[in-house]
This record gives C-alpha cells, structure tokens and sequence, in this order.
C-alpha cells in the first residue's frame, strides 16, 4: 500500500519516541495523533474530560486517532462483567425480603441510598414495609460485601450505565497540573528510515490500528526502488514539560472482583447464560485485554519534520521519464503517479510538516498500557479461594 | 498524465498523513462545513450521521440514533440489576424523543480548538508524463477544460490549518455502550431476538447499517489555503475560475459568506489562489470514521 511508507515512518517515530521519553521500546504503550488538549469550564468538567481517557480502553495499536474514548470503555465493560458473575449465597436478601432488595437496588441506582450497611439501614428507616428490617437487613448486607464478587457487584450498580454517577479516577486534573508544571523536559532528534525495522521491537511488533483499512484510496502497487527505500526522514520533537500522570479508578472498581473474573474461565465464578463472558472479555478478541495507567502529557510541544533525500539532476530526470517504473512510492492503479516533494525530489514523502500546542495548555501526547495479565494478575491466589467456596 | 481524481486523491492522502495516522479513514465534507456559533444540534447532527462507503460525506445520511434505538428496542434483557441490555432500554426511555445530543458542544469545541496543536503542510504532486494521447476528436486534449489543465500541471500548495482539532465528544446518556457491545459480541444467540427483522448480519454485516460509525469531527480554527498552478489558462478558462471565488474553490469550497477567495492570474495566464476564512470561524473539513467491530467492541 502507498501509505505504507507513512505507515512505517510513524511506527518509527513511536519506537523513538517511546524511548525518548525515558521507556523500553518494548512497553506496552501508544501515541495519540493529533495530541488532545484538556481544557474544561471549569475544574469539573476539566476532571471529567481526564478521567474520560482513563476511561477508554486503549486499542492494539502503537499509534492511535485521538478519540480514545469511543469505543470500548472501562466502566461500562466492567459493569456489565459484574453482571455476569456469581456470588455465593447470602441472607441480604432473605432477611429484607424481595420487595425491599428490589427497592433498595433502585435507589442505589437512583443516587437515593449509599451501597454500604448504613446507607442500607438509612434507606430503610425511612421506607415503608422496610423499616422493620433495617438494622437486621444491614448486618446480613455487611456480611454479604466481605465477599469480592457481591461487593464488585454492589459498588458499581450507582454508576452508568446503570445509576447515575460518573466515572472517577483519582488524582484529578489540580493535582495533575502541579506535577505537570515540576516535569522535566524532553526533546528528541532523530532520523527516521521507513525501511528500519527498528519497529519490530515494539509490543505489538509494530502493528498499528485497524482504521487504516477503511480508507478509500486503494493503492495497489507497492514497488519502491532500493534508494527511495531507504531516504531518511529528519524529525525533531520537544517539550517543555513531560509527565507520566498515573491515576487508578474510583469507587466504582473493587480489583479483587475483576481479577477474579480474569483468573478463572468456569462457572462459576462466570454465569453460564451471560452474554458477557471471559472470551469476549479477556480472550485476544475481548474489549477488556488492557488497560490506561499512565497518560503521557505534554506542556509546550513542538514537532518538525521533513525528509532528507535529494536527487541528482540526472536522477531526477531519470525518474520523471520513467515514472511507470516503480520509482515513484506513490501509485494508483490508473496508471498515473505522484508525489509528494518540498525542496526536492523525496520518497518517504518529503512532505514538511510542522506541529506545536500552546503554552501552559497541557495535551496528551501518548498512553501508558498495562495488559490484564499484569494489571489483573495479583488475584490468582484470591480466585482460587472464591471459587472454592462457590462450588461449595 | 495526471487526472483531477489523481490530484484530489493524492490530496486527501496528504491531508490525512498531516493530520495523523489516525485520521487515514477520514471522509471529507465536500465542500468543507463552517460550524454556526453556538449550534450545538448542527455539530450532534454531523456526529450522528451514519457515513457512506466513498471518500466523500455528504448530508442525508441515516441517523446513529434511530438506528441504535431501534436496535436495543428489538433486544432481549437479562434479569441482573446490572444487565447492560435492561440498563440500556432504561437509558433509551429516560432519554425520551428529544433529538440526540453529546457531552460536548459549540462551547467546548471552541475553547478547545483555540488551544489545539498548530498545523501546517504543504502538498506538490509531480506531473506525470504526458503519453501524448488524443482526446475524443483528432489532434483534440485529452483532458480538456480547465479542470483538466489544472490536473496534469505543476501544482505547489501550502495549508494552514491554524489550530486543528478532531472533536469526538462522548455521546450522552441515551448511549449504553456496553449493550451495542453485548450485542456484537453474541452473533446468534441472545439478546438478538429471534422474532426480530434486526438481526446481528442486517446491523453489523458487510451491508449491515451500523457497519461503520462517525467517531469525531475534524475541526480547524481557521484555513488559510495558497497554490500556483504552472499551466497557463485560457481567458475563457480564466473567466470561469474568476467566477468560483465567490461559490467556493478547491480544495475546500468555502463560498464568501465563510472565506474570501482570491484567483489570480500573471502574464502567461498562471493561476494563483488564495482562500482565508473570515474570523472566528471554525471549520468543519470531514470526519473519522471507525468500523462496527473497533468502535462497539474495540477490537
């Protein structure tokens, strides 16, 4: 494909950056093209339009569009896995009876009642037919939360899509400024070579995302003569400021809960008629394989780059009067050609382009991921427990 | 020889690369969208259309919205409290008949474009060979007309998008993702019913009609678009692309009331343009789009 070309040189580019910033070229770990700022009304909405990127879960990709937060999301998923496991039998709802267990699920969801003992006990003093049992209903209800899948269940039923409230992460976008403004800076020079296989190195050995294949320029001739190979493209990045800002989820998540769900397939802890299962949640074709730990923000960013490859008069004319052979990296199947130039003749695409964001406008730059192997990992020896006392 | 296809392909490519990687599956609008000051519903309008399978978005497009509630309507919940399918028919009912609407609007994407990156390019397709073929008649230009003229010649450009901004706002609380997920995730088993013209195939097949979705509006602060043509162009010719500048010139036709348009022509009949949006004036010039299985089930 002509846009492979590109294609390579931003594989490149993530390779060298990733390392530029001070990681291993094989974490786990993308950039985001064009680099979203966080700006909000206020210091809520500036929360909310942060934690939204925590929020989404990060795509298979080393280089991604900026919309990470369509698509697949950590609370919704999460949510709708809770609804898919089991946990083992308790007296909650057979000391308040079901007319009080389903009233009292409303108003958790409602944002009317807390999901704790008390907010149970204080729900149902005020609640008729329910009073009689609120101080028996919060015991057998702070029972029932010592165990990790009812209490992941109970915890996340007031939050979207179900409740109301939103998602949270902590810290927010105050603390995160004070870090952002004590980072150190950053800049890398480099010469990028499309035909580098430097990319292989990366943890998803340079694949990138998916959306490629939807675009309509279908090029089908991808010959490309050994000097166009290997052109060079020059490219310098800095920044003023640059911040692995880690934040963890809020109240919403009980990791016990998901790792239990990770570490075992059967059923339980999984409920067998669910359309929400550990394939099409954990497995390489689920929506929950990995997770946003750390955004990468920037303060002050500048981005240049241009190709480096001249021609020789004679080549150049060479090249224009065999244009049919290959010379060119650009192709469409009619037979025409073209290219993209600035100064002088270039293969990788000599076009120059020139990036920067504002001052003291913080913008995310790239992610930071941790697969579920790692971020789930620790609950093995928790999982085995549980399912040894839902099997009982 | 170059065709007008060739150059307005390799354009969009060269757009599309400076914009990011992520922006390779971008339709554009045609010509490119001024945003009204203030009109969140024309934004929620433009992120709720369905896209077509060309290059090109043009309006008219069947609505995310009705599709998708028609979908959840047709499913079948599950008896948990946190069933995503239930959560979902829920979410459709409090939301009511208003028309759909996202977390974010106008005001937001203003203040936002006005801190985005910076960015800029410049695009100069070589002229391929001439084969020197004949047209329809003897000895008659195989391209002509000053489309034709404009295509095979020498062409250096440079865009300044000002501040550039892909706006993808969350969808509000209408939207349950994770039951579109659920539904992608189980082809042929529940919450499809049975009974239901809506099947998995007719939704998310290869015709299906939520196959694909906008996920963000390519927004600029401002274009500020200059390009020499090499060829020189006739009077007539001349006369014709005169009359543009006030409907609107490639590559984005913006018409007057949004950009002033400047063709000019030197001595030897070559062309110079320049197009400047007025201020203030935020521009729309396409949309990402993302397939069903990424989109619903980031896969």
């Amino acid at each position: 494909m002509a846009d492979d070309t590109f294609a390579d040189l931003q594989k490149n580019f993530f390779a060298a950056f990733i390392q530029a910033v001070g990681y291993s070229i094989r974490q786990p770990a993308l950039v985001v093209q064009p680099a979203p700022p966080i700006v909000g009304q206020d210091e809520d909405e500036a929360d909310t339009l942060l934690w939204n990127y925590f929020n989404a879960i990060p795509p298979y990709t080393i280089t991604a569009n900026t919309t990470l937060t369509t698509g697949a999301q950590f609370l919704a998923t999460y949510s709708a896995v809770m609804a898919a496991l089991q946990s083992p039998p308790n007296n909650f709802e057979s000391t308040i009876g079901e007319a009080c267990f389903d009233g009292f699920n409303q108003a958790l969801a409602a944002g009317t009642a807390q999901p704790t003992p008390i907010g149970y006990r204080n729900w149902a003093m005020l609640t008729k037919n329910c009073s009689s049992n609120a101080v028996a209903g919060a015991s057998a209800y702070a029972a029932a939360l010592l165990d990790p899948i009812f209490a992941g269940q109970n915890n996340v039923l007031p939050y979207k899509p179900v409740g109301k409230k939103s998602v949270d992460f902590a810290p927010g976008y105050k603390t995160m400024m004070k870090q952002l403004r004590n980072a150190p800076s950053r800049s890398a020079n480099v010469s990028l070579s499309s035909s580098s296989a430097e990319y292989d190195k990366t943890w998803t050995g340079g694949s990138q995302s998916a959306v490629f294949g939807l675009w309509a320029n279908s090029q089908s001739n991808t010959q490309i003569s050994q000097k166009f190979a290997s052109a060079d493209v020059r490219l310098n990045v800095s920044f003023t400021n640059l911040l692995p800002f880690n934040a963890t989820p809020g109240d919403w998540y009980t990791s016990s809960a998901l790792g239990i769900a990770y570490s075992n397939k059967g059923n339980p802890p999984w409920v067998p008629t669910a359309s929400k299962t550990w394939d099409n949640t954990f497995s390489d074709k689920g929506d929950l394989q990995r997770f946003t730990t750390s955004l990468l923000i920037a303060n002050e960013m500048k981005l240049t780059y241009e190709s480096v490859a001249t021609f020789t008069s004679q080549e150049q004319s060479e090249i224009k009067s065999n244009s049919s052979a290959g010379l060119w990296p650009f192709y469409n199947s009619g037979g025409g050609s073209y290219s993209f130039t600035d100064v002088s003749f270039s293969t990788s695409g000599s076009m120059m382009v020139t990036t920067s964001t504002v001052k003291n406008t913080p913008t995310i730059v790239g992610a930071i991921i941790e697969p579920a192997s790692q971020y789930l990992g620790f609950a093995a020896e928790v999982a085995k427990a549980q399912v040894a006392r839902l099997r009982k | 020889m170059n065709s007008f296809d060739d150059i307005q392909t390799a354009f969009g490519s060269c757009q599309a690369q400076a914009i990011g990687p992520g922006a390779s599956g971008m339709k554009i609008y045609q010509g490119a969208q001024t945003a009204p000051p203030g009109d969140d519903a024309f934004l929620w309008g433009l992120l709720d259309q369905i896209p077509p399978d060309g290059p090109i978005l043009s309006g008219g497009g069947a609505s995310f919205f009705a599709l998708y509630s028609a979908l959840i309507d047709s499913l079948i919940a599950g008896q948990s409290p946190l069933d995503p399918i239930k959560a979902a028919k829920k979410n459709l009912a409090d939301w009511g008949k208003k028309p759909p609407a996202w977390e974010q609007g106008y005001t937001t994407l203003a203040k936002t474009l006005k801190v985005a990156p910076r960015l800029e390019f410049s695009f100069q397709p070589l002229p391929s060979p001439d084969p020197g073929y004949w047209g329809l008649c003897t000895s008659s230009s195989a391209a002509p007309g000053a489309v034709g003229l404009f295509a095979e010649s020498g062409l250096t450009m440079k865009v300044d998008f000002g501040h550039l901004l892909l706006f993808a706002p969350q969808a509000d609380d209408w939207y349950t993702q994770s039951a579109i997920a659920a539904a992608y995730q189980n082809p042929s088993s529940p919450p499809w019913n049975p009974a239901s013209g809506i099947t998995w195939e007719s939704t998310f097949g290869s015709s299906g009609t939520l196959r694909t979705v906008v996920t963000g509006l390519v927004c600029v602060s401002s274009l500020n678009v200059t390009y020499d043509s090499q060829a020189s162009y006739t009077p007539e010719m001349q006369g014709e692309i005169e009359g543009c500048a006030r409907s609107g010139l490639w590559p984005y036709y913006l018409a007057q009331d949004s950009a002033s348009n400047r063709a000019t022509f030197d001595g030897s009949g070559k062309l110079k343009v320049s197009t400047t949006t007025k201020k203030d004036t935020i521009i729309l010039v396409g949309a990402a789009v993302a397939p069903a299985a990424q989109f619903f089930a980031n896969l």
